[in-house]
């Protein structure tokens, strides 16, 4: 698809790269305040107990601590921390308290300290002595639905937070279509976001109570809202200040964590700034990806038509509902009941209290768990009936132009096949040798997983806020301000929403920044979330810049004498259609508008002729029409040393329908990105606790496994099949989460295809490798 | 957190320097090269009650030496100065520490050493098994002069060695047989980055057509400090090094180890892939042989 001056569909080099690399002062975790005391927790070292009594004597008299908060010192409301859902939200479930008197995991908060250093902050926190009294903990999900488990919150029965069914059709009807039935079970684990830059805050407290808090998170106005909500204040006490950009997001940002209200309350108490920022090994303690075990049973004619789609999902929330019972949700119906086409839908979802950490947002929210099954299930399926793999797709899936299972309105735009068949061409589908063929221990296979209809900008449902706002400003010089509370979590948004604005106006790229902003002064915008950035805030920028464009037309019409509705914009200038000498620069116009300029005659200065003054702003605050559907279709090839069970990813050719791209360097570093982390999904990431405790085995980057650039094939292709989605800024879909939902199933499809070997949980490691070669 | 308890990286001039610091300070001061493994001691909260760290790298110890007997290591040469070492790369005696240094990430390479990984006493670590299966020696030198420690007399237990408060190693000597050595190590390990779930270096030789003096280490998960595969080394010594010899071998060492389980690879894993590293590292050193 063509460029747009320059701007849209240009390999734009990151705004902030430079920076970054440097180690940016706009990261949170940077944040300085003069007189800034550092914050400590003290943790819960049962799964489940209640506290008794606590000493904070022996801390409170050591030098440099400043203050001490037990749960006896915060407020005891209960909330859901989930940024998207507001406080009052209907599928929103409050169970959490910030710092309660009964603990439910391991490493959960019961005592928070303020002092001047890190160090003496934590050796303080770890002389508050706590009496508890050991609760029983259940730690698996059969545990906890068994008859007579202990009830981990009161709201529950078995300890099931959500309990959902979904159907369509005739299920029974659809089984008994069937010439074959397939049921098998699959399981995902428990792995860490790991985003390089902690959980990490700063909060102020004025003289006046209100409170001012910098943080790394993925979602301004949530943070305000439930800081506020938590501390029992209006939000309008609340400010949240927008950081530059984040050291990472993916999912594990979108709720509040202890450490904002706790550095609030501290900071109140001190009246001096206090930081708090997560260690590694806290990160692995306070949210994970959900754990899903999904069971699939599929019905198939034996010419590949799928008559009913069944499975039913075990999710294990852990000690709070949190996430857990939205990802749920999205794992059930866009993850697997809204895939692959078929009348005959059955889904029975739940998700579980156990006693182990919290389960929370990730890349996907549930998709990824889904496909792992689905993609696996479908070769499974192939095999037995001798079928192909892409053509089984291909004959399942939906077709552009059709109505959507779920949204009002069809798939507008929808390449899915075309990924399929370019991305099988690429990577050589068709000389696919049947498993185990390779002579010699080490047995290299061919495999594919997809992404088959995920959704931009999450439903636009309305309790699913999906809105945005934005300003846009133009400067004396020609070159445009973006205000947004829209966060860029390292996916290269900011620089997305600049080429928006440069190709709406007619400027260079490099003519638009990021402005800072606050809660205060800039529109709400929903989180950076559900791959909704391009598509959504894309859309709303976009909007304002046209806003803009207008009233720019308006004084340039009078410079020119010409009808605004008689002119264009491109390159900083603006001319008259059919007549483009006739033009003036935009920086001249913007600085027409905004300065009190007059001209100087014989007479005297006098009024110029532009009748409009003022300084060219555009806004918009708006909510995206409809959620159009991205695809991609990720094929692999692996080698696997069949005596040790280790697997290589050797190459990866991932194929994308997400409309137009913006910018292709920026959407390749996605796909390799999400690459590299299916690849630890898939094979190595696992946040391990110990079974008997519950206490965290996987602390630090030494046992928790993350591929590293030794890992990560040498040759990865990206292939984006665009197209023009009309509901998109220039046709832009979305594309992160994809990224991450096809390549658990593609690496897993890649192992058998390579030996035979079939793994249906998660990580697939050497061991469960030989093991499934019967080798072990 | 930071070694909060740190007050004075001291750095000595001379080897004799070093040790009278170590007699002053005791257990408050701690040895430091390449810092690679004290990094991850702090990191881990394993580093409490160290003030003072004595930092080797002006001592000149990081030279490679060879002679026709023996090959010197100073113990701040790093894995870098081994990997790029022609006399090492070119010999098949010694080819198992270039297999044992290849592992890490370039940034590893440069800054740690070969003496910091050996004296770590951390059986997770490579080059302890190798410089045990090429039959070195450590030199450590201390308030009342120099002493040679064979490396099999040097890890007590896990973190700990033979070594005397005021002592530190200053290199290894390792012996270089005539023609007919060879060695060899693997390891299984998940990412780049990781300790090694197994590892395994061998050294064979063969004499007047019969292999003899074979050597068989086995790191990773397999217990406190490294293990020599004794039964496996009796049945290759005096075989002719064949095939069935090497997978007998192989079969006694999985017999002979006991290896533990733990949230990283279960002790049977670790078992069955130590007769795989065996077999195949018997393989490699027997094709090594010139």
């Amino acid at each position: 698809m063509a460029t747009i001056s320059d701007t849209v569909g240009t390999r734009v080099r990151h705004h902030d790269a430079i920076d970054k690399v440097t180690g940016g002062r706009g990261y949170p975790v940077n944040v300085n305040l003069a007189g800034m005391l550092h914050g400590r927790m003290l943790r819960s070292p049962y799964a489940h107990a209640r506290i008794v009594r606590m000493d904070i004597d022996e801390a409170k008299t050591l030098p440099g601590v400043r203050a001490i908060l037990t749960p006896d010192d915060v407020p005891q409301v209960k909330y859901s921390p989930i940024y998207f859902m507001p406080t009052e939200g209907l599928a929103c479930i409050q169970d959490m308290t910030l710092m309660g008197r009964t603990v439910r995991h391991v490493g959960q908060p019961v005592a928070a300290v303020a002092a001047d250093t890190m160090e003496i902050a934590e050796q303080a926190a770890q002389l508050i002595d706590v009496e508890y009294e050991e609760l029983p903990a259940v730690l698996t999900v059969e545990d906890a639905m068994a008859d007579g488990a202990p009830a981990i919150h009161d709201y529950t029965s078995g300890n099931v937070a959500v309990d959902e069914t979904f159907e369509t059709g005739d299920p029974d009807a659809g089984f008994a279509a069937a010439d074959h039935v397939f049921e098998q079970t699959y399981e995902t684990q428990r792995i860490n976001v790991c985003a390089l830059e902690p959980h990490v805050c700063v909060a102020d407290v004025d003289a006046y109570g209100n409170v001012t808090i910098h943080s790394s998170m993925q979602h301004l106005f949530g943070l305000r809202e439930k800081l506020a909500f938590v501390l029992g204040l209006p939000v309008s006490k609340v400010k949240v200040v927008k950081p530059p950009y984040i050291g990472g997001g993916f999912g594990g940002k979108l709720d509040i964590t202890p450490i904002e209200p706790l550095s609030a309350l501290l900071s109140m108490e001190t009246h001096r700034p206090v930081r708090m920022a997560l260690s590694r090994a806290e990160e692995f303690v306070t949210s994970n990806k959900c754990p899903i075990r999904i069971r699939l049973k599929t019905g198939v004619k034996s010419d590949g038509t799928i008559t009913v789609r069944e499975a039913s999902s075990l999710l294990d929330a852990g000690a709070y509902a949190t996430h857990g019972s939205t990802v749920i949700m999205v794992h059930g119906l866009f993850g697997y009941c809204f895939t692959y086409k078929c009348p005959n839908r059955r889904w029975h979802g739940r998700s579980v209290h156990t006693n182990n950490v919290t389960s929370g947002g990730f890349r996907g929210y549930g998709g990824p768990q889904a496909s792992f099954g689905v993609e696996q299930q479908i070769d499974e399926i192939c095999e037995k009936l001798e079928l192909d793999p892409v053509e089984f797709r291909i004959r399942n899936s939906h077709s552009e132009g059709e109505d959507h299972p779920f949204f009002d309105g069809t798939f507008t735009t929808y390449r899915f096949h075309e990924c399929l068949r370019k991305g099988a061409e690429r990577i050589g589908w068709s000389d696919r040798t049947a498993p185990g063929s390779d002579p010699g221990p080490v047995k290299t296979g061919i495999g594919l997983g997809c992404a088959v209809t995920w959704t931009s900008n999450c439903t636009a449902q309305p309790d699913l806020y999906e809105h945005s706002g934005a300003f846009i400003k133009l400067n004396p010089d020609g070159s445009a301000d973006i205000a947004s509370a829209a966060i860029d979590i390292g996916c290269g948004q900011n620089t997305i929403f600049c080429q928006i604005v440069a190709a709406e106006l007619g400027i260079p790229v490099e003519m638009v920044r990021m402005s800072s902003a606050d809660t205060s002064n800039v529109p709400f915008d929903a989180p950076m979330h559900a791959s909704r950035g391009t598509n959504a805030v894309g859309a709303t920028v976009k909007a304002a810049a046209a806003d803009a464009r207008e009233q720019l037309f308006r004084v340039a019409g009078t410079m020119l004498d010409a009808s605004p509705d008689d002119l264009d914009a491109k390159d900083g200038r603006v001319f008259v259609k059919g007549a483009e000498i006739v033009s003036v620069s935009i920086a001249e116009v913007a600085a027409r508008a905004d300065s009190p300029l007059v001209t100087m005659t014989r007479q005297g200065p006098q009024p110029d002729a532009t009748p409009y003054r003022g300084t060219i702003i555009g806004s918009a605050a708006m909510n995206p029409a409809v959620s159009p559907i991205p695809a991609g279709a990720m094929f692999v090839q692996v080698a696997v040393n069949t005596d040790t069970g280790e697997v290589r990813v050797l190459r990866a050719v991932y194929a994308h329908d997400i409309g137009r791209v913006i910018n292709p360097a920026g959407a390749e570093g996605q796909v390799e990105g999400g690459l590299q982390q299916g690849i630890g999904y898939t094979l190595m990431e696992h946040t391990q606790f110990d079974p008997e405790t519950g206490a965290c085995l996987s602390g630090d980057f030494l046992d928790y496994k993350m591929p590293t650039a030794f890992e990560m094939p040498a040759e990865i292709e990206c292939i984006f099949i665009e197209s023009d989605d009309p509901n998109g800024p220039f046709g832009a879909k979305s594309l992160s989460e994809c990224c991450l939902i096809a390549p658990p199933g593609a690496i897993a499809n890649a192992i058998y295809n390579a030996t035979g070997a079939r793994v249906r949980d998660l990580p697939i490691t050497p061991e469960k490798v030989l093991r499934a070669l019967g080798r072990l | 957190m930071a070694l909060t308890t740190l007050e004075e990286i001291l750095q000595p001039e001379s080897v004799d320097e070093v040790a009278e610091l170590l007699l002053s300070h005791g257990e408050s001061a701690m040895v430091m090269a390449g810092g690679t493994f004290i990094h991850g001691l702090v990191a881990r909260g394993l580093v409490t009650d160290v003030t003072k760290l004595i930092d080797l790298s002006g001592l000149g110890l990081n030279q490679l030496q060879t002679d026709r007997k023996s090959l010197r290591i100073g113990s701040a040469v790093t894995f870098a100065d081994l990997e790029g070492s022609e006399t090492i790369r070119s010999s098949a005696v010694l080819a198992a520490l270039v297999d044992a240094v290849s592992y890490p990430p370039q940034q590893i390479k440069n800054a740690a050493t070969v003496g910091g990984c050996v004296a770590s006493a951390c059986p997770y670590l490579d080059l302890p098994i190798v410089l045990l299966a090429l039959e070195a020696s450590a030199t450590a030198a201390g308030s009342t002069g120099k002493r040679e420690i064979p490396l099999d007399e040097l890890f007590v237990s896990l973190f700990q060695t033979s070594l005397n408060t005021d002592e530190f190693i200053t290199g290894f000597t390792v012996p270089l047989p005539s023609a007919g050595t060879a060695s060899s190590f693997e390891k299984i390990e998940t990412t780049a980055n990781d300790l090694s779930i197994v590892s395994v270096a061998v050294r064979v030789s063969t004499g007047w057509r019969k292999s003899r003096n074979s050597r068989i280490f086995v790191g990773g998960g397999i217990g406190e400090v490294p293990f020599r595969c004794r039964a496996a080394e009796v049945i290759l010594d005096g075989s002719k090094l064949e095939d069935e010899a090497l997978r007998k071998a192989a079969g006694a060492a999985v017999e002979e180890i006991e290896p533990f389980g733990d949230h990283r690879a279960s002790a049977e894993y670790r078992k069955a892939m130590t007769g795989v590293l065996v077999e195949r590292n018997l393989r490699q050193a027997r094709a090594r042989i010139q």
